[in-house]
């Protein structure tokens, strides 16, 4: 007996021991919030915003300069060729509804009691910055899938066994989005502050109206030219293509809302610095006394930078391993027009084919569109007072024939001159090497240290400036056919930049302006979509001057005792780094939708050609 | 109480307390195991007044058995036990009353440790005595050892030099020695008067005791699946880390060694079923702590591979590692051992970067073939580069320049022995591994041990042990990601065009490729930075055991595990320079200017809390054990990490002002706990089962699901033990046989997808953010539906074994089926409808399956030729998984389906083109009738690969992919292992070889694209290409050779596309370790005061038989720029004294 009760007795305090901490199980997280917690607390809120702000990142932008290859502004150089041809189904496709609950479920929270503690104008500043960042939400989805469902405020759940049926919310038309983004806009307006925000980071009543033209006049434009397509891309229910005349009443909301951001908003044409080209990169890509910029995706350091200057800054003067990854292609710098000739081809050779000799590296580039300085390093221009000279390598003439010496980057010859410049550009396969003789400035960082990897670069992205406004003031007055209007908007752009004015416009001239204008800004394939112009373009045939990508390599004349010895000469070529031209097709204006989407929810719609 | 002990060890024919008792079993036996323990003081002490005159011996014993802790214990041919005596004691001890009572017959007496006392007849008339020594295979003395005369209670235990003395041996008996794990030994004993005895090791041996979860069982009653090894098996290996020194070693482990710079680990997997759960010394610890102590101090370690893992709970479906580290015996005196190699070591094989003439004579005919007008090098370079003399055109070997042979050594002392109360282990080593790689740093460890056991008194036991380590890991700091890699693509990178230094001057680093940061004249600590981290580990465990009763026995363990890690990497700004001749100067021309310094602190801290009740009888045949216990697991993994620019490369300390990054990981904290149960029984040791349960709670779950119960139940049956099979004439040879069945279930809370806190709602902090305001905000996201649908993965392991020994136990070996189902991994029920646009999907569920199934076994064969004593042995073990059941799963087509699915196959299949061959002739391209690149076959030229048109489209795409290999980059499927074992006259010979098939390895990179990304292809590769006769000129006659020619920047060409041709189907067998050895004699050894010395010599990774060209097998980078297994050849001395 006493054995058993000894048993007893220890299980029994085996297991004592053992419960009596058996709330160790009930740990606490380090990093989770409660949602009341989250209201209480202003800074806590701007958390939350931070997030979102951070989450609405799509297209074209510095921390993903990927993106620049796919289009024809510039190309991969770095390390072997690139062998993108055609436009993915989803290509720069957005669907994020993920965003748009949590977005929802933020509204919710900040219009519940939760929020009790915060001032009217707080509330409605976080209303209002929530409620855009959900509105540009839909402004990327709608542009890469046409109409889809619009969920409004609702914060959905789901218990097992319910009717999911009342979840599931067909496609809006693309009209409809459009509009959707447009009424809220337009009372996101009157929730937001006026004034002008640190580099514009936050959202202001400008921002609100500025996305609210830009809905409109893509509206207006798929209107448009979507019906004068021999085959329009639409679906019967107008999910996908807007009917014709809807085209002018969206192309007066733009005409409009832009005309009121010119008269109240403060915003201007960035016009401080006498050096046009200097100017033009100011206004795009520093921070400090810029009345242009109206809304930017801004970093700072510590905190979060970008690797773009690290990444693309020309290798000669590099700070770190990296360097000369996304560089800029011909095609680019041919578009931008002389200052009194509007062929902005490169004038390489003459009528019958000889070079043409130039004194200067840079002497090739003169007379050029002076934004073409503030958005490419070209040879002889300078970077952080540094000049950057691309040197291919030598010619000389043996018998009358050009020959060429090409040395590794960086290689001189037994007296020290240079044959190839440490800048390239270079045929090779090897890495953080030009491949096209040019690289990017817009947003490449001046700033000492910006172009390593343990900092990064502070350099803003810009989504929205004012040289858009007047753009869309300028194409929706054409479009609308007041031509003095159209003229005085577009040469104020024109002006700015130094070139001659125009006296009439059309189409063409808006697509190139904007080309130039707003290089590397994550416009010119949406543009090219809305004007249903992007399959002429990028036709996908070999050699086609708009399809292909083509580099500019410079090389010194070595010829001692020749007149031209010492003087520059240059080769357009195919850039080796694309192997193949773009290739977008009639599909490619809309993304496909999943077909776990449609399974999910058997309302949707399939986009055309999927 | 105190007589059932008797009743305990055997069971009795009648009353104890009145009763003699009658005994017929192998007395040998139990001497094994009662002689362990040393003589007890007992008998000096208690002393005897009585009057036994009249009385029988047998009442004699009765009275002394009612006065004294006494038990007799005799054999039934005592047949004087009724003679009366004639005698009274005055305050006499027992050895003088039974010496009075014996005189002058044939009886003799043994006072055992325990205060048994064994009588015993010697009825044969001659006896004689003898005398001997003990010694194991290397000539080392065995103390402990138990000697006793076969069929008779005549026996004694060797001293602590592995003497021992015996008298009254009849002529011509059998001395038997046993020893636990050592195989037990019989010496017929001639005229002899000396007799030597040599042990035999035996891992596998059926008198040895394995661990097993929370206890130790004996392996003829195991039915667990459950593989061990012995401490001499462990420790012969040149490897670094534990899981090493396995390799090839036992079975139902698959192993692979895919990155083998200094101080890493092989990867070791039971069964492919995952990351094991490691158990050190009863506490459950994690791979690091494993791999990294000194395994020199381990006494065993088993391989709980099927249910009897169970036991160990939440962490053991992929089976569990139990390890014991070594103890001090008792009653010995106190030896010191030291062990001390010294090894060479170099990359087993890393392949070697094109030559000059190769690399320069391929680029001529690339630009030769792509047209380029202006060819990089002209055959007048390539003459200059291959002569090597003129200025400029020196080449330069950077494989000779960066790979090396380095140090590798160890030293480790250790010292143990013990008392009557109390034994210990103490050791201290250290080990050093220098990279192969030049100047380069290296891997030191400095491990302690300390094992001390004591008994406070007879019942209660206490215990105590320290385990601590320091772990130090350092090399240059070099730019970039991995900085040893980076030495390694160095000799790829830079071509044999580039030389280090400007002019050669080795202040001047220049830059050797387009990549600055691959010359490998700056990779180093001067120029640039140091990176060095530091583990420092210390685990505490405290136990106590205290015996209830008889048989029920009260544990309790307390762990206490604390580790840090610091780590320190500044990677220094620097320049790269050119030299101007003319001015004799070193201009600049690349300055890096990114000071990396960065600062990371981890913690782990542990505490655990064991409580254990044991429980043993026999009742006759009838013989149960049972166990329950709770254990509590608490660890907490604090860190954050520091980032700072220095404004200087001299300055090494932190400062705020340039400090841009802090992040704080949070302590993690995991809690666990668990209340086991297990039951064994067995009848009279032949049928054998166990049941254990074990119910888990893990903090990761929502309160309401957090516990889980897993039970499982095995079986054996020895049927070597059944009278039948006794009766047959096989089981003379058959000695042993036993059946296991186990079948259980186990719990996993490492649920993929699935992080502790899912169930909960709310914002996470520190997720993304944004600069707004010109300041940074750190980003708060809403969490997503809280997840209250997951829980356990629940595992169904089964398994069939048999073990079996013949001929006289010479051959044992194993052979088990398994099977291991898991269900309820994670995925979503798709079908419900929710639609996407609701922001999120529905929470994953538990609700995939997989399955692991396959067969390891073992085979060894001991035995002597004279004095030759050898064994052979061989393991395998074939795992392989399988995706199983998928929640309903769907294709768009059969196609898709085909390409796609998963259910109920193997899993992880290499897809690829199936390629046919090479095309031969420009005609034979030009009416091929398949679109091979989907350009027309344009691109192609002879020597293309030819892919097979699976699906007769006339076209090459993705449909025509087919299965092509296995898994790429895990443990292989089956890895085997064939051991030898010599010893002869105190020279000793080890040689281990390991293999494995089953595993794909796909070349890539610089092993597959041309001149990748301007760097160099290995000399295999590029000197083995389809080539023109004339480089310079593209049309001359080809020649044909094994891979299609390399033109520059052609990478994305269908020649590389994924095909059989660059993915190889591994095989290999590698001598993994060789060790000789040689014992001085004993007599030499005495001399100079040492009880033994043995110099030995060892290698490792000697030589491979493979089909992977100039690679390791066991890689698993595709490029081959990966660190392989060492090469090793060291030269050691142990002595003890």
């Amino acid at each position: 007996m006493r054995q058993i009760s000894k048993i007893i007795i220890s299980v029994g305090l085996a297991l004592f021991l053992s419960t009596g901490c058996s709330d160790m199980l009930d740990q606490s997280p380090d990093n989770i919030l409660p949602d009341e917690e989250v209201f209480k607390d202003w800074n806590m809120i701007q958390s939350v915003l931070a997030n979102y702000y951070g989450r609405v990142k799509w297209g074209q932008r510095i921390d993903d300069d990927w993106q620049y290859i796919f289009l024809d502004e510039a190309c991969n150089s770095n390390g072997g060729p690139d062998y993108t041809q055609n436009f993915g189904d989803n290509h720069w496709r957005v669907y994020d509804y993920d965003l748009i609950r949590n977005i929802n479920q933020f509204l919710q929270g900040a219009r519940s009691d939760a929020a009790a503690g915060l001032t009217g104008a707080q509330r409605n500043q976080i209303e209002g910055e929530a409620r855009f960042l959900r509105a540009w939400t839909y402004f990327n989805m709608c542009r890469t899938l046409g109409g889809m469902p619009v969920v409004g405020d609702s914060v959905f759940s789901y218990n097992a066994g319910m009717d999911v049926t009342p979840l599931q919310i067909p496609r809006s038309t693309e009209a409809e989005l459009y509009e959707h983004i447009m009424d809220e806009c337009t009372e996101i307006a009157e929730l937001l502050p006026e004034g002008h925000t640190t580099n514009s980071a936050r959202v202001n009543k400008w921002t609100a109206l500025a996305l609210k033209a830009r809905a409109a006049i893509y509206a207006g434009s798929i209107a448009k030219y979507n019906n004068l397509m021999e085959t329009p891309v639409k679906t019967n229910g107008g999910e996908v293509g807007i009917p014709a005349e809807r085209a002018a009443g969206f192309y007066q909301i733009a005409l409009s809302t832009a005309k009121e951001i010119m008269a109240q908003s403060g915003y201007a044409l960035h016009n401080a610095n006498p050096n046009k080209g200097i100017n033009f990169y100011e206004a795009t890509s520093v921070k400090d006394n810029n009345e242009e910029v109206m809304w930017t995706t801004d970093y700072k350091y510590p905190g979060v930078t970008t690797q773009f200057t690290t990444r693309n800054i020309p290798r000669s003067v590099r700070e770190d391993m990296d360097g000369t990854i996304i560089t800029p292609i011909l095609n680019m710098v041919e578009a931008f027009e002389y200052v009194n000739d509007r062929n902005g081809a490169i004038k390489n050779k003459d009528a019958s084919g000889n070079y043409i000799y130039y004194n200067h590296p840079e002497d090739i580039f003169m007379d050029k569109d002076s934004r073409l300085y503030g958005t490419v390093i070209y040879s002889g221009s300078e970077f952080r007072g540094q000049e950057i000279v691309f040197q291919a390598g030598r010619k000389f003439r043996v018998n009358g024939q050009w020959k060429e010496e090409i040395g590794a980057i960086g290689s001189k010859d037994a007296e020290g001159n240079l044959i190839t410049s440490e800048d390239g550009p270079t045929t090779t396969n090897e890495q953080n090497v030009n491949k096209t003789g040019f690289c990017i400035r817009k947003f490449l960082d001046e700033t000492p240290g910006s172009g390593s990897r343990g900092r990064g670069s502070e350099m803003w992205f810009v989504n929205f400036r004012y040289a858009e406004i007047l753009l869309i003031a300028a194409e929706a007055a054409m479009e609308l056919e007041n031509q003095p209007e159209a003229v005085g908007y577009i040469n104020l752009i024109r002006e700015r930049a130094g070139i001659q004015p125009l006296t009439a416009v059309t189409l063409d001239d808006i697509v190139r302006e904007r080309r130039v204008e707003l290089a590397f800004e994550n416009h010119r394939f949406w543009d090219l979509k809305r004007w249903r112009l992007a399959h002429r373009i990028w036709n996908g045939i070999e050699n086609d001057p708009g399809a292909t990508h083509y580099a500019l390599f410079p090389y010194v004349v070595n010829e001692p005792g020749s007149a031209e010895d010492g003087k520059w000469v240059y080769d357009k070529q195919k850039a080796h780094m694309s192997v193949y031209p773009r290739y977008f097709q009639l599909k490619n204006y809309y993304n496909f939708l999943d077909q776990d989407w449609i399974n999910r929810n058997p309302e949707l719609v399939k986009n055309p050609y999927q | 109480m105190k007589k059932n002990l008797i009743g305990f060890v055997f069971p009795a024919r009648g009353k104890l307390k009145k009763m003699w008792l009658i005994m017929k079993l192998a007395a040998f036996f139990i001497l094994a195991l009662l002689f362990q323990v040393s003589a007890s003081v007992y008998s000096q002490n208690i002393r005897f007044t009585d009057d036994y005159r009249g009385k029988s011996i047998r009442e004699v014993f009765t009275r002394i058995e009612n006065q004294s802790r006494y038990r007799f214990f005799f054999n039934d041919d005592f047949t004087n036990i009724d003679q009366s005596v004639d005698f009274s004691v005055k305050n006499e001890n027992i050895e003088g009353i039974l010496d009075r009572m014996f005189k002058g017959t044939d009886i003799g007496y043994r006072i055992m440790g325990n205060d048994l006392i064994v009588i015993s007849s010697m009825k044969s008339a001659q006896t004689k005595r003898v005398q001997g020594r003990v010694t194991d295979q290397a000539g080392l003395p065995l103390p402990g050892v138990t000697v006793i005369m076969k069929w008779t209670t005549n026996g004694t235990v060797t001293d602590s030099e592995g003497n021992f003395v015996l008298t009254n041996t009849p002529a011509g008996g059998t001395l038997v020695f046993s020893f636990v794990g050592m195989r037990t030994q019989e010496i017929v004993v001639g005229d002899q008067e000396t007799v030597n005895a040599v042990m035999l090791e035996e891992s596998i041996g059926l008198e040895e005791v394995v661990a097993v979860g929370y206890g130790i069982q004996k392996k003829e009653t195991l039915t667990g699946s459950i593989s061990s090894i012995n401490a001499t098996e462990i420790a012969r290996t040149q490897s670094t880390t534990t899981s090493g020194a396995l390799v090839g070693k036992i079975a139902g482990v698959n192993t692979r060694m895919a990155d083998g710079r200094p101080g890493n680990s092989t990867s070791i997997q039971i069964r492919n079923m995952g990351t094991p759960l490691y158990v050190i010394d009863g506490v459950q610890k994690d791979e690091g702590q494993f791999n990294n102590i000194d395994f020199n101090d381990i006494e065993s370690i088993s391989i709980l591979k099927d249910a009897s893992a169970a036991i160990y709970g939440v962490k053991a479906a992929n089976g569990v590692v139990v390890v014991t580290t070594k103890k001090g015996k008792r009653g010995i005196k106190n030896t010191v051992n030291v062990n001390a190699n010294y090894g060479w070591q170099k990359m087993f094989k890393f392949p070697k970067p094109a030559d000059i003439g190769t690399y320069i004579t391929s680029y001529i005919q690339s630009d030769a073939i792509t047209g380029n007008p202006s060819p990089k090098f002209s055959l007048d370079d390539l003459a200059k580069w291959k002569a090597g003399t003129e200025k400029g055109y020196k080449p330069f070997d950077w494989y000779d320049y960066i790979l090396i042979t380095a140090p590798q050594n160890y030293v480790g002392v250790n010292t143990s022995g013990g008392s009557e109360k109390i034994n210990y282990y103490m050791s201290v080593s250290h080990l050093t591994q220098e990279a192969a790689i030049r100047n380069y740093g290296g891997f030191y460890r400095t491990n302690v041990q300390m094992n001390l056991e004591a008994n406070i008194t007879d019942k209660f036991k206490v215990g105590g042990s320290v385990n601590g380590r320091i772990e130090r890991r350092k090399h240059p700091g070099v730019p970039g990601g991995d900085d040893t890699w980076q030495a390694l693509f160095a000799v790829y990178r830079n071509l044999p065009t580039a030389r280090p230094f400007a002019n050669d001057n080795p202040k001047y680093p220049t830059q050797t490729s387009a990549l600055s940061e691959t010359n490998f004249g700056m990779l180093n600590y001067d120029m640039s930075g140091r990176f060095e981290e530091t583990w420092r580990v210390m685990q505490l465990n405290f136990n106590a055991e205290y015996e209830l009763a008889k048989g029920l026995k009260l544990k309790g363990v307390v762990g206490y595990y604390l580790a840090t890690k610091w780590m320190d990497n500044q990677e220094y700004t620097y320049k790269l320079y050119t030299y101007d001749e003319e001015t004799d100067t070193y201009p600049v021309s690349f300055s890096m200017d990114n000071p990396w310094r960065e600062r990371d602190i981890r913690q782990v801290e542990e505490v655990m809390t064991q409580v254990q009740i044991d429980y043993g009888k026999s009742f006759g045949n009838h013989n149960v054990n049972a166990l329950v216990a709770s254990e509590t697991y608490q660890r907490d993994t604090p860190g954050f990490w520091i980032h700072t620019r220095p404004a200087s490369n001299s300055l090494h300390l932190l400062d705020y002002e340039t400090m841009d990054e802090f992040n704080d990981t949070g302590d993690n904290t995991e809690a666990r706990i668990g209340y086991i149960g297990r039951l064994n029984y067995n009848y009279a040791q032949k049928y054998l089962f166990e049941f254990s349960a074990r119910y888990d709670g893990s903090w990761k779950f929502p309160p309401d699901d957090r516990w889980g119960f897993f039970p499982s139940a095995s079986a054996g049956w020895r049927i070597s033990e059944e009278n039948f099979w006794k009766t047959l004439s096989v089981s003379n040879t058959l000695n042993d046989l036993k059946l296991r069945v186990s079948y259980g279930l186990l719990g996993d809370d490492n649920v993929s997808g699935y992080n502790a806190f899912d169930y909960m709602s709310g914002y996470n902090y520190n997720d993304g953010g944004a600069v707004l305001d010109g300041s940074y905000y750190t980003g708060a996201r809403p969490r997503g539906l809280p997840v209250t649908s997951l829980s356990w993965i629940k595992a169904k392991v089964l398994d069939i074994g048999l073990d079996f020994s013949l001929f006289d136990n010479k051959l044992n070996g194993s052979l088990d089926y398994f099977n291991r189902k898991r269900n309820g991994l994670p995925a979503a029920r798709y079908d419900v409808l929710i639609p996407a646009e609701v922001g999120f999907s529905l929470p994953n569920e538990n609700l995939n399956s997989d399955k692991n199934t396959g067969v390891d076994g073992f085979l060894r064969w001991n035995d002597n030729l004279g004095k030759l004593n050898y064994s052979v042995g061989a393991n395998f073990t074939y795992a392989r998984h399988l995706d199983w059941h998928q929640y309903k799963p769907r294709f768009g087509n059969s196609w898709n389906e085909y390409r796609n699915s998963i259910v109920e196959r193997f899993s992880y299949i290499t897809w690829g083109y199936d390629c046919t061959g090479q095309f031969q002739s420009w005609e034979e391209i030009a009416n091929h009738p398949v679109d091979i690149d989907g350009q027309g076959n344009k691109t192609l030229r002879p020597g293309d690969l030819i892919y097979q048109d699976e699906n007769g489209d006339k076209v090459i795409n993705s449909m025509d992919e087919r299965p092509i290999g296995f898994r790429n980059g895990s443990t292989p499927i089956l890895n085997f292992g064939l051991n030898f074992y010599f010893n002869w006259k105190g020279v000793d010979l080890a040689i281990d070889f390991a293999g494995a098939s089953g595993y794909t390895f796909q070349y890539d990179w610089e092993a597959k694209r041309p001149f990748h990304d301007g760097g160099n292809n290995p000399q295999y590769y590029m000197g083995n290409q389809w080539h023109l006769s004339d480089p310079t000129d593209p049309n001359s006659e080809l020649i044909p050779g094994k891979y299609p020619t390399l033109i520059v920047g052609n990478q994305g060409h269908s020649n590389y596309w994924n095909s059989d041709f660059w993915s190889v189907n591994g095989r290999y067998i590698k001598l993994k370790n060789l060790e000789l050895g040689y014992n001085l004699p004993l007599l030499w050894a005495n001399k100079i005061g040492m009880s033994k010395v043995r110099v030995y010599t060892m290698g490792q990774n000697l030589f491979s038989i493979d089909n992977l060209k100039g690679l390791d097998p066991e890689i698993t980078s595709g490029s081959g720029v990966q660190y392989p297994t060492n090469r090793v050849i060291s030269v050691g001395l142990n002595v003890t004294f």
